[in-house]
């Protein structure tokens, strides 16, 4: 499904999160939002999956208003992985991934079959199916971070919000979610992620939102956005952008 | 239910109807369990008979039944607050409750306590209070603990200024009444409370899967489609009114709603939330308190109220020394 954004504006009290974003993100894309910290990306982010309302504008799934959609039937078309979310005590791998089944579940339904596949699909697209049966608690943070990813991909939404999935992951599995991701777009799903490595967000996006103070400052194909000249106004920092031969993305070297 | 927590119901079940046995049994004039048996089948002699079916028995209802209630109304407050503390005592709605109790009888508007509308509506009202001091339910389960703190203190000492300027004959009852006893208490008492278990238990069972996902945050469960407002007012208010009927048959008793689903965790192993097994685990522990107030300084009678403080204190003491990785 396709997710947009018309003239949205997000606020926190008297401060302006996000001013005026027209923006939309097809089936098949994978949009990576990159910009400093505390640019607005996670409150629009927030915004995109329901969790926080417009104070002005919209936001659509299609062609109808995100908050005409039950809270239901919201969760069967949008997940969203929140930054560091709280972890639970007392629960097994496999019992909260389960737990992403729940938007398809009935009242007094119990797990199907379908539901257990679907969760042992799930643990091994993110390598954790020896660890099903762990607390997830005694995991280390990179474990966890690819269990709730995992819970996601369980929840089958056709549109996926990940904010920052890869913070806590080794470059090892940073590459393999952020290539999980781009199977998930290929496979004809919606994907935003919300990024710091500017580096790995070029590789992987097949679309790159730069945002800063709540503005979209560039928004294209990375090497149309990765420039010079637009990371100075996004960061407010000096960089060369090399092209190095035989690779699509650029690399982006800080000044000192 | 996993198998485990379904074992754990039948030993509490088991354990239940053992207690209930020795009340029946114990008292100034002990039966033995040949005397229940024969009365059962209604071949007991009459003073037999007449003190199971008048007395024991109506009052190992009442007491089992107070506790049921205040067991299901901690379960589903500590779930929508996701904190171990947040029993009815804390939040204020036993000091509203009792706040109503008190007045309403200190000033004869009705003739005795242990009125269940009565007390159900000063639990409303409380939560009520709660909820505008609150702004509504927020973000925040601390914040819910705090104002709570706040209400009952408030509750609490007009409580305290009404016994004391009450006149004596009513304080005395009321007074007895607030430290939470079943003297006297059988059937009628119970009615209210039981009917009302009954009809809050099903839509506690239906909220159980939304609150066990309110409790890995209220933004993961959001995205998970949980109407996280809709689900925390609902077992709230549930809560709210179980606890109002429940304290309204033997007074308020400190510690079972906080006690009994905190003791099902621990059970359980489960972090799914306890609503069956805390109604058995508050009916339970509220007969036992009362069975043990009973015999334990015979020929005096101790209120259950006082001794569920005891035992809850000390089993609170326990809990917090045996988990130094307690974190929620």
């Amino acid at each position: 499904m396709k997710l947009s954004t018309q003239n949205l504006i997000l606020r926190y009290g008297s401060l302006t999160a996000v001013q005026r974003l027209s923006v939309s993100f097809s089936p098949g894309e994978l949009s990576i939002l990159v910009g400093p910290n505390g640019c607005g990306k996670s409150t629009f982010l927030r915004a995109c999956a329901g969790l926080k309302l417009p104070d002005e504008g919209s936001v659509k799934l299609d062609d109808d208003l995100l908050e005409s959609y039950s809270a239901r039937k919201r969760a069967q078309q949008i997940a969203l992985l929140p930054q560091s979310p709280m972890t639970p005590a007392g629960l097994t791998v496999r019992g909260l991934i389960h737990y992403g089944r729940h938007p398809h579940q009935g009242l007094f339904q119990r797990r199907s079959r379908s539901d257990d596949v679907i969760v042992e699909e799930a643990m091994r697209d993110t390598d954790i199916t020896d660890l099903a049966d762990r607390q997830v608690d005694q995991l280390s943070g990179g474990q966890r971070q690819r269990c709730w990813l995992a819970m996601i991909l369980a929840q089958q939404a056709s549109v996926i919000l990940l904010d920052e999935p890869t913070s806590m992951l080794d470059i090892g599995h940073q590459c393999e979610i952020l290539s999980l991701s781009r199977r998930l777009a290929q496979n004809g799903k919606t994907v935003v992620i919300v990024l710091h490595d500017l580096m790995a967000a070029a590789r992987y996006a097949d679309r790159l939102l730069a945002f800063k103070d709540g503005v979209l400052m560039a928004c294209g194909r990375p090497k149309d956005v990765l420039t010079s000249d637009v990371i100075r106004r996004t960061y407010g920092i000096e960089s060369r952008i090399f092209h190095p031969e035989g690779e699509s993305a650029p690399v982006v070297i800080p000044q000192m | 239910m996993n198998r485990r927590s379904v074992w754990v119901c039948g030993v509490l079940i088991s354990l239940t109807f053992a207690v209930g046995v020795i009340a029946l049994c114990a008292g100034e004039i002990s039966l033995s369990p040949s005397d229940l048996w024969q009365a059962l089948r209604g071949t007991a002699e009459r003073v037999p008979e007449l003190i199971l079916s008048k007395i024991r028995l109506p009052r190992s209802v009442a007491a089992w039944t107070a506790g049921a209630a205040l067991g299901l109304g901690g379960a589903l407050m500590q779930a929508v607050t996701r904190n171990r503390l947040a029993s009815p005592e804390i939040l204020g709605v036993n000091d509203g409750a009792m706040f109503l109790v008190i007045s309403m009888t200190l000033f004869s508007v009705v003739p005795s306590v242990g009125n269940w509308q009565i007390a159900t509506v000063g639990a409303l009202g409380a939560f009520g209070l709660l909820l505008l001091f609150t702004k509504g339910l927020g973000q925040n389960g601390y914040r819910i603990l705090v104002v709570g703190i706040g209400v009952s203190h408030l509750f609490r000492a007009l409580n305290e200024l009404l016994l004391s300027r009450g006149q004596i004959q009513h304080a005395t009852e009321v007074y007895v009444w607030s430290l939470g006893s079943f003297v006297g208490r059988g059937y009628a008492a119970a009615l209210p409370a039981f009917v009302g278990l009954l009809i809050c238990v099903p839509p506690a069972l239906m909220l159980r899967r939304q609150l066990n996902l309110l409790g890995l945050s209220e933004e993961v469960a959001h995205t998970l489609g949980v109407p996280v407002s809709k689900v925390k007012f609902s077992a709230l208010a549930l809560a709210v009114i179980v606890t109002g009927l429940g304290l309204s048959v033997g007074g308020p008793l400190a510690f079972i709603a906080l006690a009994s689903p905190v003791l099902l965790y621990r059970l359980n192993r489960s972090r799914d939330v306890p609503v069956i097994g805390s109604v058995l685990a508050g009916g339970f522990l509220v007969l036992a308190g009362d069975t043990l107030g009973r015999i334990l300084l015979a020929p005096i009678e101790l209120p259950v109220g006082i001794v569920c403080r005891i035992l809850g204190g000390l089993f609170l003491l326990f809990l917090l020394s045996s988990s130094p990785d307690e974190s929620e």
